[in-house]
């Protein structure tokens, strides 16, 4: 056989490579293994932002009462106010809203006798509602099959000896569907005798139903409730930076309110996020570090059995330029193979 | 003069200490040279400074023999075959026109290992891996064999062979050898013995 310098390099590369490969090996098998860990986490992440951080669900606390001595109380319109200076007092910069549900806690009847129980958004509600703004004189279900319907309202009249009505007042209003899936009126979606209006349009109900003002209603309201209904159904505190919620919650907790949000039954759900990104980050590091320090090693090792390599051949009497060629051969044939 | 070096009053001083002190010998083209001494009296560097890998701190050596050396330590790719090492070692001394196969194939026969042609190095016993290294070192012609404890890690039977083997091969060469194991050398050669630093001679 006749030799060449290429065929000895061949040799030598054949001897030597293996190191490398060893560790271009488990280098890419570590970097395939963090691309899945760091695609599983992706996705994870993306799952609890678009079922947690970004659903407006999650940023909601529902206040439905009052607990005072060990007694439910209804909302008044005064706690209204109450939550909300106490929040601002308590957090100056936070963006959040009070989105309150009014009641009549008996039903009307319209012209063709189907009874609907009324509910009155507050102006705020649209973001709540899919953006659909409530307009006055309207009225909103999960099916409109007319175009108008005409509210029997009971003129009711309070006094010493309860309540009495001996009469009705029409109120038309143009009806419309409304799509409350998704929103946190989501579970009324399926009842059909659920119906919701403006403010403005609940405050007209009130007071053609009692004949009264409404600032009247209000004010006697808070003083004693004459009316037989719970006027503030729920009262929905959104608050946009999720991490807030649980302290809301505990202030409105602590003026004796009771609350309902998402989060109530975990343990602190943003530590924990908090927590899981940060062992994530500590272990894609750890990870990487571990892998890099092999990496060197190898290549260090790999360099030292070159360095004896080249002892050996320069001790079988090759040339300093020899020994350059083949492995100046060899560092080319590596970069070429790997493709770097 | 090839086969033939000439020590001229070389000394050498390793940390203040000195090793090699004022050594002047001629080691004549042919002969046998045995090498004994304590540990650490000087041998191998008394070798490193014949085969030219140090330079002696005064005095100077002369010759224009082709010297080669076999370490202690085997200087062999321990993954490539035996084939495949001497191929290396050939294409230091041979140009690439001569079949290379042939001439390994002699080599190998010389010391009756020409079926270890295709094995791995590192699947050879010790005393293979031997001759292998002296394989190595007869294709390179050299004119002296530099050998330090070749038997070193033998057991007794294979260290009579090897030293069969090294008296036969290299008959006509200048074998300077450090060894313990002069007594098993069936054949003439001159004992010599560094001790602080100065190199005697016992004929026998």
């Amino acid at each position: 056989m006749r030799m060449n310098y290429k065929k000895i390099s061949k040799m030598i590369l054949k001897k030597s490579n293996k190191y490398l490969k060893i560790s271009v090996a488990l280098f890419a098998f570590s970097l395939i293994f963090l691309s899945t860990f760091l695609i599983m986490f992706i996705n994870q992440y993306m799952q609890v932002k678009r079922d947690f951080i970004d659903n407006d669900n999650t940023h909601i606390i529902e206040v439905s009462y009052e607990e005072h001595q060990n007694n439910v109380c209804e909302l008044k319109f005064s706690d209204l106010e109450d939550m909300d200076i106490e929040i601002k007092a308590n957090f100056k910069d936070l963006q959040y809203d009070i989105v309150k549900e009014y009641q009549l806690n008996f039903g009307i009847e319209d012209e063709n006798h189907n009874t609907m129980f009324i509910y009155g958004l507050s102006d705020n509600a649209s973001k709540f509602l899919n953006g659909v703004e409530l307009k006055n004189d309207n009225i909103y279900q999960n099916t409109a099959n007319v175009e108008y319907i005409t509210l029997k309202i009971p003129i009711i009249f309070a006094d010493k000896n309860g309540l009495t009505s001996n009469d009705i007042v029409s109120y038309q209003l143009k009806n419309n569907s409304i799509d409350l899936k998704n929103t946190i009126f989501n579970s009324y979606k399926e009842q059909k005798d659920r119906a919701f209006v403006n403010f403005e349009t609940y405050k007209k109900i009130i007071e053609q139903a009692y004949n009264i003002n409404w600032d009247d209603f209000e004010h006697q309201f808070d003083i004693k409730n004459i009316f037989g209904i719970q006027a503030i159904h729920k009262v929905f505190i959104h608050i946009n930076d999720l991490n807030q919620v649980e302290k809301i919650a505990t202030i409105i907790d602590n003026m004796g309110f009771a609350t309902n949000y998402t989060f109530k039954s975990f343990d602190n759900f943003s530590e924990s996020m908090n927590n899981t990104v940060f062992i994530f980050i500590i272990l894609v590091f750890t990870i990487l570090a571990i892998t890099i320090i092999y990496m060197i090693l190898s290549f260090n090792s790999y360099l030292k059995v070159q360095q004896k390599d080249m002892g050996i051949l320069k001790q079988y009497g090759y040339s300093e330029k020899k020994i350059h060629k083949i492995y100046s051969r060899n560092i080319k044939g590596f970069l070429l193979y790997y493709n770097i | 003069m090839s086969g033939k070096i000439i020590l001229n009053g070389i000394s050498k001083i390793f940390e203040e200490k000195c090793i090699i002190d004022d050594i002047s010998y001629i080691f004549e083209q042919g002969k046998i040279y045995i090498i004994s001494g304590e540990s650490g009296c000087g041998k191998t560097t008394l070798l490193n400074i014949l085969a030219g890998y140090i330079s002696p701190d005064n005095g100077n050596v002369t010759t224009n023999s082709k010297i080669s050396y076999m370490f202690q330590d085997e200087l062999l790719f321990s993954n490539l075959t035996v084939r495949e090492n001497l191929y290396i070692r050939l294409y230091a001394y041979k140009n690439s026109d001569i079949d290379y196969d042939e001439v390994i194939n002699e080599a190998l026969v010389s010391l009756g290992i020409e079926s270890l042609i295709d094995k791995k190095v590192n699947l050879l016993s010790g005393g293979e891996r031997q001759r292998v290294q002296l394989a190595s070192i007869l294709l390179s012609e050299p004119d002296v064999i530099l050998l330090d404890e070749p038997t070193v890690k033998l057991d007794e039977e294979n260290k009579v062979k090897m030293i069969e083997v090294v008296e036969h091969i290299f008959k006509d060469k200048t074998l300077i050898i450090v060894t313990h194991d002069e007594k098993k050398f069936s054949g003439k050669y001159t004992k010599l013995k560094i001790t602080k630093g100065k190199l005697y001679e016992d004929e026998l």
